[in-house]
């Protein structure tokens, strides 16, 4: 995972940025600081959010002069939950879907005559692939005074994730003109994923109006499989013809040394054909490596200066090899006792130096009613840098990515 | 990524920063983290709340009646319902149609559901002297519905029906729940009435809501005070200890309406009690 705040969870605090760790006194708080929900202020209630996201990556001169664009997009109910105070303790139950990928795409390339990739008619790459990380369990709260309070969510941990990447790439035949051949090459993935995380939170308000929360929190796997079938069709040219064509390309200056090797490095990573003749065929590969999940810490503080106005921040550090953190500061401001508007900006850094970082800002408006709210708002993200095309390349191409989020979410009382 | 020296330093000035815009803790989280949207739930009141209150109520009247069978007898359940339906003309619940009912029961107690259901036990209508006594008892129950003491407590509120609120339950909000913790709050009720009793300041409430209704509808305001005096001094039957069960100190509250009384000016004067009405009605039934 590059990065860890993809998705923000939960009505309100998708509202604010995600600074809620020191709030948390609705049912999304069960998510964030289990200690929180002991302040709610019904004595039952019930959220969910319904999110329509959608992310685009472009790599900027990718393929030759090509741009390559991946776009994912998703309709998905991220959070439900209750609460139900019984005197000093709360209970509650959640449901909370903290990642979601889902790409569809299909995508053709060409190449100008003249370009490093001009022995390639055209090259399609057609992906789908999802992976979903789905969280549910109980929570139970507890008010120790009146200061301080604890809280413990267990969590089940389960993801799905599934890739199958179509390669189709047109090759001209440098001996026999005007004749081509094609290279397939079709890869499936899928990866199940079962575990726990427990949360565990405190809140603390040693000062009036002001509050503070942190949460710690990891998932450890108990059950990881993964199945990989890679299935190729070679061509003719084989590995040889390859390094022949490109060494021409070199002697007479078309390429330099470094696109030299920036193109075996790239028939290496994404042309399963390279190095053999004919078909190949690998039978499914299966294994039970356990993914690494970060140690998360939350840490917040909320200043509640009067009944209209909240004010909200929040750091998240994830401690594993490779560390980061994430920050969030949101604000509600109540217009009218129908009605409030929320904000906030945050970060989702990446986790490796060779990815980029995002930047977003939220905001939703909020209409209540005696026993319920709803709310509308969106979240845009936005990241610029240099990013690696494929996992574990060396190389880095100029990279623009954007995430929008429209989300709708409510929550009822009673 | 590293956290930047920036971030830090931001950290720090908020951390600094918080004596300077926090006081010391005397404000409970509760109170500082209620927002206005919050303020808007307590203070509204809807005709849906209303019904909620009288659904409720009917529920809670059928438990009452599941534990004491009510007393077939028309004529008096006629004249209670009249000294109950008079009191009820000067309470402030006109949205409420009030009922009254004899319990058939020698326990010595009187009974309020919300909604205006208001049930007094034989045993009590025959440690009672005059009408005044009996309207005395009838308005203290009046006055838990009217202040709504059960439905405060247990936070009984009717489920909206505007368009935003079927937005909420379309997208997700519980409408099962909601059942389940209706049926979880009648048992509440009917706990607080046999059991637990209500709160010790809605007692008390009650009692001085009640007085002042006696003396708005006519009746001598001092009965309730001579009624619960005759029950503490007959505390040693079954039917008093229930009485005293489920309801403060005697002394505390005679005291409370001796004070109220005078602090009104209402002491000793000439109020009708009814005395002879009520022996028509009920002194010669022998329970």
């Amino acid at each position: 995972m590059y990065h860890y705040n993809n998705i923000i969870l939960g009505e309100r605090p998708m509202g604010m940025a995600g600074a809620y760790t020191a709030v948390a006194d609705t049912p999304a708080g069960l998510y964030y600081n289990p200690a929180g929900i002991v302040y709610a202020h019904s004595p039952n209630l019930s959220a969910s959010v319904n999110a329509f996201q959608l992310t685009s990556t472009i790599y900027e001169n990718a393929l030759g002069d090509n741009d390559w664009e991946r776009q994912s997009s998703d309709l998905l109910p991220n959070f439900f939950g209750v609460s139900q105070p019984l005197g000093n303790l709360s209970l509650g139950f959640s449901y909370a879907v903290p990642d979601s990928v889902r790409e569809d795409q299909i995508q053709s390339f060409t190449f100008a005559p003249g370009s490093a990739h001009e022995h390639i008619d055209y090259y399609t790459i057609n992906i789908d692939h999802s992976n979903v990380i789905n969280k549910i369990g109980p929570s139970v709260a507890l008010s120790v005074n009146d200061q301080l309070s604890v809280g413990f969510t267990f969590y089940v941990h389960m993801r799905n994730s599934k890739t199958i990447q179509n390669h189709v790439v047109s090759v001209q035949h440098p001996e026999l003109s005007n004749t081509s051949e094609i290279e397939l090459t079709n890869d499936y993935q899928r990866i199940e994923e079962y575990g726990f995380e427990p949360v565990l939170g405190i809140m603390w308000s040693p000062l009036n109006s002001v509050s503070f929360g942190a949460s710690i929190r990891q998932t450890t796997v108990i059950n990881s499989n993964t199945i990989r079938q890679l299935t190729c069709q070679g061509t003719e040219r084989g590995k040889q013809d390859i390094i022949n064509q490109l060494q021409e390309y070199l002697d007479n200056d078309l390429i330099t040394q470094e696109q030299f090797n920036q193109e075996i490095e790239w028939h290496e990573q994404y042309n399963c054909s390279f190095g053999f003749d004919g078909m190949q065929h690998t039978r499914p590969r299966e294994s039970n490596e356990r993914h690494q999940y970060p140690i998360t810490t939350r840490l917040g503080a909320a200043w509640f200066p009067n009944d209209r106005l909240m004010l909200s921040g929040d750091l998240v550090l994830y401690d594993d090899v490779n560390s980061t953190w994430n920050a969030a500061v949101g604000g509600e401001y109540y217009l009218s006792p129908q009605w409030a508007v929320r904000g906030g900006w945050y970060t989702n850094n990446a986790n490796s130096p060779n990815e980029i970082d995002y930047d977003g800002i939220a905001f939703s408006l909020v209409r209540f009613t005696r026993n319920s709210s709803v709310s509308a708002g969106f979240n845009f993200a936005f990241g610029e840098g240099k990013a690696q095309l494929y996992r574990g390349s060396e190389e880095t191409v100029s990279t623009t990515s954007y995430s929008t989020t429209i989300f709708l979410g409510t929550s009822y009382s009673y | 990524m590293r956290i930047p020296f920036l971030l830090v330093m931001v950290l720090a000035l908020t951390v600094l920063m918080v004596p300077v815009i926090a006081t010391a803790n005397d404000v409970s989280p509760r109170e500082f983290r209620t927002r206005m949207s919050h303020t808007y739930v307590t203070v509204s009141d809807m005709v849906s709340d209303v019904e909620a209150e009288i659904d409720f109520g009917k529920e809670v009247a059928a438990r009452i009646l599941g534990t004491y069978p009510p007393l077939h007898d028309d004529e008096l359940n006629r004249y209670v319902n009249l000294v109950g339906r008079s009191l009820a003309l000067h309470s402030n619940r006109s949205e409420l149609e009030f009922r009254f009912m004899v319990l058939d029961t020698p326990t010595l107690n009187a009974y309020a559901a919300p909604g205006g259901y208001v049930f007094i036990t034989a045993g009590a209508l025959e440690m009672m002297e005059d009408e005044a006594e009996l309207a005395a008892v009838l308005a203290h129950e009046i006055a838990h519905v009217n202040e709504k003491h059960i439905v405060k407590e247990l936070n009984i509120r009717g489920v909206e029906e505007t368009s935003i609120s079927g937005i909420s339950r379309f997208l997700g909000g519980a409408s099962d729940p909601a059942r389940v913790a209706f049926a979880q709050a009648i048992d509440r009720a009917v706990e607080i009435m046999f059991q637990r009793g209500y709160l010790v300041e809605d007692e008390y409430e009650a009692d001085y809501i009640g007085t002042l209704l006696l003396a708005q509808t006519g009746y001598d305001p001092a009965a309730l005070k001579r009624y619960l005096q005759r029950v503490d001094e007959s505390a040693s039957t079954d039917a008093a200890e229930t009485l005293n069960r489920t309801h403060p100190e005697t002394q505390e509250r005679l005291d409370r309406m001796a004070a109220q009384l005078n602090e009104y000016g209402l002491q000793g004067l000439p109020y009708p009690t009814m005395k002879q009405r009520f022996q028509q009605h009920v002194d010669t039934k022998g329970f």
